[in-house]
């Protein structure tokens, strides 16, 4: 593999293909929250986290990306866990934007409902309408 | 009060606090010229009894009715009101010993006069603690325990 | 009777100095320091100094050194000085020569060839003191995969796993080899470091009762104080098939160190030597080494990981991957620098290969065989410094076990006696005027300033080559470069030469 984009492609589709995991789970693996965070969750989302970054340890990524990955299944979103990259969503009615900046999305939006700045540790997943009932956001 | 309390399980009998306690009341307060050239010798008001398998630091207990003021004929013994320190004024002292007659710890020491701990004059810790290498001796309020 | 051998060292005293308050005296176990008759002047005898150093650092005045005492022999590469005053005391003795600590023989250090990566343009570093690192390590074995429910809710079943705030942890000293008040120290740190001590074979002293959630505890050859309650008072056990200072034969405990309370931890008569056997006596085969691991499993009701740890020796790869056949969670590897209380001095200097090399192709091997996720890797065998722990986990270790780092910092000077029992510093002695020289209270605090130092050092490290989790260093071989290394070399440790 020659470049990042390989490399992240080679992980989601490991993960996704050969683990049989969810998209967003596959997310979860790439860009963990830190251990702090774990420490103040509830039980059951501290279980996942704790087994995720003991199994997958070798899996999070570093360096700093902003990463949109599409598929049959969905549209993701990814940050760097650091957040050193610019990536904003933006939804109104069942459609989705993704961008580096608000800007952008209000060229093609003006009038967006919801508008945020995607955040390191937490990926965000928009399933395509058909597959909803499979999968949970 | 704090006072100087010694742990006989964590003692060395190395006598580091003799060393520094000299170098403490010595005029030169250099640990080399203080036990080696100054005359007259100054007197380490703290001393280890025992061996290496046990020792302790004993010095005085600024105790809370201390029978060397009591004994002191001059008045040069006395207890300060505010920091309970027990010590002795020098210009009155005559070196009777009378006090180190009646100390039941055996810690004065003769000199010219009547030499005892003074807990380095209220320092925030005293020589023999602060150069203890093991804190075998530790400076606390045990609220006039024992 | 002559002695063949010059002695060792001198004491140097500062007469100019020397204020004769005899604390050398009092203080010396090989007796070196001396009052004349009239009790006034401190003289020196130096035979049978060893170089501790105690009464250089307790003189108030600084007035002690020593220095090797230099008696020329003629020039000779071959019949060094050494090897002639070897010979010298086998004759005089008729046994086999004793030494304690890692071998002190100039073999090549591998760590001092390897060089780190640091992040520069392509990659940014990470301030350490501005974004969290992550050091938390996790030991123990890793299903393949994880299960879910859905995002948030796993539904995979793990093996038990231990939780470490740093990669760092205190490797095997048993109490009898070192003093309660060592090991207390040892245990007291470990509970506020948030990582564990190994109690060595030495068995469990009841004072460290409080520690047992923060103890290894090892079953060894000589099974000395093994049963149930023994076993569920620890946060792991460790079989130990062999030491990197002496792999292929048992722990050692000279007569002069087994007290009344060594003998009662470890049922054996007062002042006999404890040798343990070389093998395990029921373990003839990698079976029964499977058999011993499902047994202990079986008694702490698989609520605890089982680790084996093995010596570095030629075919580390295949044992390593043995082990984990075997059912082992964590395998340690123990490199031939590691220390001892007591080995023989053939075998240390001669036996195993460096920790280094044994690493990397052991977790090589487990990544070909793709078993690598089924076992945590502890790597042993010297770790001088930050450098090297950051090194090893590059190399593919999880964790390091550390010993004769803490015990440095508690005041050992490295003066590879302790199976004299004499040891000046409280540490590798029973004796009680010599043990108490040792306040817990003290050294634990020395001991967790060194090891959070080397925490910070690591988060630095790792913030310089931009990353901020272990996770992201370990097995990352890419991360280092070899300086001066052979092309074997280079292979073995599966990393490119600097300037690739």
């Amino acid at each position: 593999m020659q470049t990042d984009t390989e490399v992240i492609t080679y992980l989601f589709d490991h993960l996704i293909r050969h683990h049989g995991l969810p998209v967003n789970v596959a997310a979860d693996v790439l860009t963990a929250p830190e251990w702090d965070e774990i420490d103040r969750m509830d039980k059951e989302k501290k279980e996942y986290f704790t087994n995720l970054r003991a199994i997958y340890n070798g899996a999070l990524v570093n360096g700093p990306f902003s990463v949109i990955l599409g598929s049959n299944k969905g549209l993701l979103a990814i940050n760097d866990r650091l957040k050193l990259r610019s990536l904003t969503a933006a939804t109104k009615g069942d459609r989705a934007y993704f961008a580096s900046e608000e800007s952008a999305i209000r060229i093609i939006c003006p009038e967006p409902e919801k508008v945020w700045s995607v955040s390191g540790a937490d990926p965000v997943f928009v399933p395509l309408e058909i597959y909803e009932k499979e999968d949970d956001g | 009060m704090k006072r100087v309390y010694a742990k006989e399980e964590l003692c060395l009998n190395c006598r580091l606090c003799e060393v520094y306690c000299k170098t403490s009341h010595s005029v030169s307060k250099d640990v080399l010229k203080a036990n080696k050239y100054e005359v007259p010798a100054p007197i380490s008001r703290v001393t280890v009894y025992g061996d290496n398998f046990s020792s302790a630091a004993v010095n005085c207990r600024h105790c809370d009715k201390p029978k060397c003021v009591q004994a002191c004929i001059t008045g040069a013994m006395t207890k300060d009101k505010k920091t309970g320190i027990v010590c002795v004024n020098e210009e009155k002292c005559i070196g009777c010993m009378t006090c180190l007659a009646v100390c039941p710890f055996g810690c004065i020491k003769t000199g010219k006069f009547a030499l005892k701990c003074d807990l380095c004059q209220g320092e925030d810790e005293p020589a023999c603690v602060k150069n203890c290498p093991n804190r075998a001796i530790v400076y606390i309020d045990l609220g006039g325990a024992k | 009777m002559i002695n063949y051998i010059p002695r060792r060292f001198t004491v140097v005293r500062d007469r100019e100095l020397c204020i004769d308050c005899g604390c050398c005296v009092r203080q010396c176990s090989n007796e070196c320091h001396y009052f004349s008759d009239d009790g006034k002047t401190a003289l020196v005898k130096s035979d049978h100094c060893v170089a501790c150093h105690r009464c250089v650092d307790l003189c108030p005045t600084g007035a002690l050194r020593i220095e090797k005492y230099i008696c020329d022999y003629r020039d000779n590469a071959n019949w060094t000085p050494a090897y002639q005053q070897e010979i010298c005391r086998q004759a005089a003795t008729g046994g086999t020569l004793l030494s304690a600590m890692g071998t002190p023989k100039p073999y090549p250090i591998y760590w001092d060839k390897i060089l780190l990566n640091a992040s520069q343009v392509t990659n940014p570093s990470i301030d350490p003191l501005r974004e969290p690192m992550e050091i938390r390590t996790i030991l123990g074995r890793k299903p393949e995969k994880l299960t879910v429910a859905q995002k948030g809710k796993s539904t995979t079943e793990m093996p038990p796993q231990v939780v470490l705030e740093t990669p760092i942890m205190f490797s095997a000293m048993s109490f009898g080899s070192i003093s309660l008040n060592a090991q207390k120290s040892l245990a007291m740190a470990a509970k506020n470091l948030g990582t564990l001590f190994n109690t060595g074979e030495g068995g469990l002293h009841p004072d460290l009762k409080e520690y047992t959630d923060c103890a290894v505890v090892q079953v060894a050859s000589g099974r000395f104080g093994v049963h149930k309650d023994y076993l569920k008072n620890s946060r792991f056990v460790e079989i130990k098939i062999g030491q990197g200072a002496k792999p292929g034969i048992g722990g050692h405990l000279p007569g002069e160190k087994v007290n009344v309370e060594v003998s009662n931890a470890r049922m054996i008569p007062e002042g006999s030597d404890a040798i343990s056997p070389a093998p395990h006596h029921d373990i003839y085969s990698i079976e029964d080494l499977r058999q011993l691991i499902w047994s202990i499993k079986q008694a702490t009701d698989n609520k605890k990981p089982v680790c084996v740890k093995i010596a570095a020796v030629h075919n580390v790869a295949a044992i390593a991957s043995g082990c984990a056949r075997a059912g082992a969670d964590i395998i340690a590897i123990d490199g031939f620098r590691g220390g001892t209380g007591a080995a023989p001095t053939r075998i240390r200097d001669n036996v195993g290969i460096p920790i280094e090399l044994a690493l990397a192709t052991a977790d090589q091997r487990l990544r070909d065989e793709g078993i690598r996720s089924s076992v945590s890797l502890v790597a042993a065998g010297s770790f001088r410094c930050s450098a090297d722990i950051v090194k090893a986990i590059a190399l593919g270790a999880d964790a390091c076990y550390c010993a004769s780092a803490p015990l440095i910092a508690m005041g050992c000077h490295m003066c590879q006696t302790c199976n004299t029992g004499k040891c000046n510093w409280g540490i590798a002695t029973q004796r009680p005027e010599l043990t108490k020289r040792l306040n817990p209270d003290m050294m634990h605090e020395r001991v967790e300033n060194l090891i959070h130092a080397w925490n910070h050092e690591i988060k630095e490290i790792m913030g310089g080559m931009g990353i901020n989790s272990i996770d992201s260093l370990r097995g990352n071989r890419l991360m280092l470069r070899g300086l001066g290394l052979s092309e074997k070399e280079l292979e073995i440790l599966g990393i490119k030469h600097a300037g690739e």
